[in-house]
């Protein structure tokens, strides 16, 4: 009998969320206190999975103990313990959030378990080195999501009803794939197969089908229509995971294919394609951020914007792959989150989120108007910020690969992003009559939005740490 | 021709008559009918894969069983916002309603 | 409207064509895993192939299967899927008849299709399926009040399954050293009882994405 714990750090990470989530079914009066404890545990096995792969180096995780290909194998590599770092630095601040944000009973009790079993459910993606258990992963991180949208009432389930069809739809374009490559290559396993994988046609509509599914979900522009009113219709707290965690579950299984499984086949032209749509959803999201006449409505169309920059960043995977993209994945993640928290803020103390009469309920939150400004300048690229640090690697990335237009654009981009971002701030300065607070906005819920800003500057000092733990163990 | 190439086309056919559906209908309840019949292309297509050989290759057959729990779970969650949605409305402005 | 609907019946046209392209280009020989898959059955404690993968080979995907059922329950309960389904006072003599009959035989055939499912076609999924259906049927012909169930019972029987499954598959990991794989000479029985509480949800589940969890628990 062997009882120690730490070949198993992985599988903790996705079991103790999901017990955590069971306990709060079943026992829905300590939904609160198993939330914040099951966030710090999952915080822990994090932890372990990060000494281990210190220690160890790059693990592979034999499910049932079958092996490749006729059992599920998890890895746990760089990209993945950064995503799954990046998830749990989102979560633990969003969690103590949530405590004090969702007031009455039968709130908490629908909140709590399905907030864990979707912290779960991203820890399983991104563990994952199946195809099917991926595309399982997929519709469960979907169903979860559409359900917290539809938390925020009524007026949310149209919205909840469109992101869910979209997500199906992405879904199934995965599993058509699936069921190609198994067809093709009669295995699933993702390291097994990209030893096999040929460019043949059959692959390649495997390859299309993937991406079309996985960029459906990731919101990436001409495809982000449902993200915006999903995202700015749900409770804050929500809006804030959707943004800064779920749209970037996507965004690294498609990476991770493409640098894996379809190498041979992700042609110079198909990243200039996704460089394109990535301009386009700068430019886009930004203008429309602009014109925002809610605060949530803008941070959501800087999502919109935001996500181009993965757009850009996944042109130069062929001279940078990981580093960039992860870092400026969780540097937006951080900010992302902070300005979502944040924007809850106003929104309860001011009973509304129109950006016409705002002002009053920015000059009430000092604490909150300062992590909103810290993450917009992580957004903008700020230094010494997270934000700055990414686009700094992708700046050196482009800049020595020669590709002047891309690095034309992500500075471009940087100037609008501050214009959307001083529409908000510009806001807090205007003299005013003092706010009557609707709503109670406690400490907890400012500082914790604060923290999250905090971090996306904070992570501009160990932005360091991450590139080279990607690039030591890659998948 | 062999039958298990005819029904790996039928498989594709179904799962693009359900796209059809998808984009061009406007009831929502059609929708969801339309990604289920895409749900039965794909199941197809896998079933398809297994009966390559003889006795059937049962992890497509596994993962199509897999894939029936999900599609219904999907199918019954989009079902049960969908009879909630219009209900609140109505709700709002007709008290019996 | 019409040209737009013309345009996406062109593209779509397009995209049967190329599908059905690479769907002929699938190799017909090729057997998958099958070979591997019927040469591990004796080692996998069921003699049913559709089974051992499903509760052996690939019983994490079934694992997270189930959670995708619970998702889904849990979702429509927070969304607020009818709290009370409203029963129908005046059901005729018919429904309560019929139920009185069919209800002990889909029980039985719940039962015995978990059975099967070690040597043939068959298993939790199908008898959960028989077992939820028993339940709207059952529900159907109710009188009100005749559901004397506690909200704790239903909250325990929609867990049970995937915690009793995800407990099995991290307290063999002290024994076989990895998670979900039972070991040596265990695998019978404890798939037979992962069988068994997963039929239990998966039925329960079924029921409550129908009636909604006010229908079957006691008005408080």
């Amino acid at each position: 009998m062997d009882l120690s714990l730490h070949p198993h750090w992985a599988v903790w990470c996705i079991v103790v969320p999901l017990l955590a989530s069971g306990l709060a079914v079943l026992v829905p009066r300590w939904g609160k206190t198993v939330g914040v404890v099951g966030a710090l545990l999952t915080l822990l096995a994090v932890g372990g999975a990060t000494l281990h792969l210190l220690a160890h180096g790059p693990q592979r995780i034999e499910i049932g103990g079958w092996g490749a290909p006729l059992g599920i194998q998890l890895q746990l590599t760089g990209p993945a313990l950064m995503m799954l770092w990046m998830t749990a630095l989102v979560s633990v601040p969003i969690t103590l959030y949530a405590c004090d944000y969702f007031v009455t009973r039968s709130q908490q009790l629908r909140f709590w378990p399905l907030w864990l079993l979707l912290w779960a459910t991203m820890n399983m993606l991104y563990l994952s080195a199946d195809l099917f258990n991926l595309y399982i992963t997929l519709e469960l991180i979907s169903l979860v999501a559409v359900v917290l949208v539809a938390l925020a009432g009524p007026k949310a389930i149209r919205a909840a009803i469109r992101y869910l069809l979209m997500n199906l739809l992405g879904s199934l374009c995965f599993l058509l794939a699936v069921a190609l490559m198994y067809g093709a290559y009669g295995m699933l396993d993702i390291k097994m197969l990209a030893e096999q994988v040929e460019a043949t046609p059959l692959t390649g509509l495997a390859l299309a089908l993937m991406s079309i599914g996985l960029l459906l979900k990731s919101a990436l522009f001409p495809l982000h229509i449902w993200l915006p009113p999903a995202h700015a219709g749900a409770p804050a707290p929500v809006s804030a995971v959707l943004s800064a965690l779920v749209v970037k579950a996507s965004f690294y299984l498609m990476l991770l294919l493409w640098l894996t499984l379809y190498s041979s086949l992700v042609t110079h032209g198909l990243t200039t394609l996704i460089g394109v749509l990535g301009i386009g959803a700068i430019l886009w999201g930004s203008v429309q951020a602009l014109r925002a006449a809610r605060l949530k409505q803008l941070v959501a169309y800087s999502t919109v914007a935001q996500l181009g920059y993965i757009g850009l960043a996944i042109t130069l995977i062929d001279v940078a792959a990981w580093q960039p993209v992860l870092t400026f994945m969780i540097a937006h993640a951080c900010a992302k989150g902070a300005m979502f928290l944040a924007a809850g803020n106003f929104q309860r103390a001011a009973g509304h989120d129109r950006m016409a009469l705002i002002s009053t309920a920015l000059r009430a939150l000092p604490v909150s108007v300062f992590a909103f400004a810290l993450a917009g300048v992580s957004l903008i690229g700020l230094p010494p910020s997270g934000g700055f640090l990414a686009k700094w690697l992708l700046l050196s990335a482009a800049l020595d690969s020669g590709r002047w237009l891309i690095a034309l654009a992500l500075v471009g981009s940087g100037l609008l992003t501050a214009l959307y971002i001083f529409r908000v701030l510009e806001r807090a300065m205007r003299p005013g009559a003092n706010l009557q607070p609707v709503g109670r906005v406690s400490p907890l819920m400012e500082w914790s939005a604060f923290g999250l800003g905090l971090l996306a500057i904070l992570l501009g000092f160990a932005g360091v740490g991450i590139t080279q733990i990607v690039a030591e163990w890659p998948v | 021709m062999s039958t298990v190439a005819i029904y790996l086309l039928t498989g594709g056919l179904l799962f693009v008559i359900g796209l059809h559906g998808l984009i061009v209908r406007r009831s929502l309840l059609r929708k969801i009918l339309a990604l289920n019949i895409m749900d039965s292309g794909v199941f197809m297509v896998l079933l398809s894969l297994a009966a390559r050989s003889d006795p059937p290759d049962p992890v497509p057959q596994a993962m199509v069983l897999t894939g029936i729990v999900v599609a219904v779970s999907a199918t019954a969650l989009a079902l049960v916002l969908l009879v909630i949605a219009p209900s609140r409305y109505t709700d709002e402005h007709d008290p019996n309603a | 409207m019409k040209t737009i609907v013309n345009l996406v019946s062109v593209v779509v046209l397009l995209w049967l064509a190329v599908l059905a392209w690479a769907l002929w280009h699938i190799p017909l020989t090729d057997s998958g895993l099958q070979t591997l898959a019927l040469a591990e059955l004796p080692n996998s404690g069921v003699e049913h192939a559709v089974t051992a993968v499903l509760l052996n080979y690939r019983a994490y995907d079934t694992l997270l299967e189930v959670v995708v059922l619970l998702a889904a329950v849990l979702g429509a309960r927070a969304a607020g899927w009818p709290v009370a389904l409203p029963l129908n006072a005046d059901r005729g003599p018919l429904l309560p008849g019929v139920a009185s009959v069919l209800l002990p035989l889909l029980l039985l055939s719940a039962v015995y299709l978990l059975w099967l499912g070690k040597h043939e076609a068959g298993g939790s999924f199908q008898s959960g399926a028989l077992l939820g259906a028993a339940g709207i049927l059952a529900l159907l012909s109710a009188q009100p009040g005749d559901w004397p169930v506690r909200a704790w019972t239903v909250r325990v029987g929609l867990v049970i399954g995937f915690s009793i499954f995800l407990l099995v598959g991290v307290l063999v990991i002290p024994f076989s050293g990895t998670f979900l794989a039972y070991p040596f000479g265990t695998a019978t029985e404890l798939i037979l009882l992962i069988e068994i509480v997963l039929a239990f949800s998966i039925g329960l589940a079924l029921l409550l994405l129908f009636a909604g969890q006010g229908s079957v628990i006691d008005p408080p």
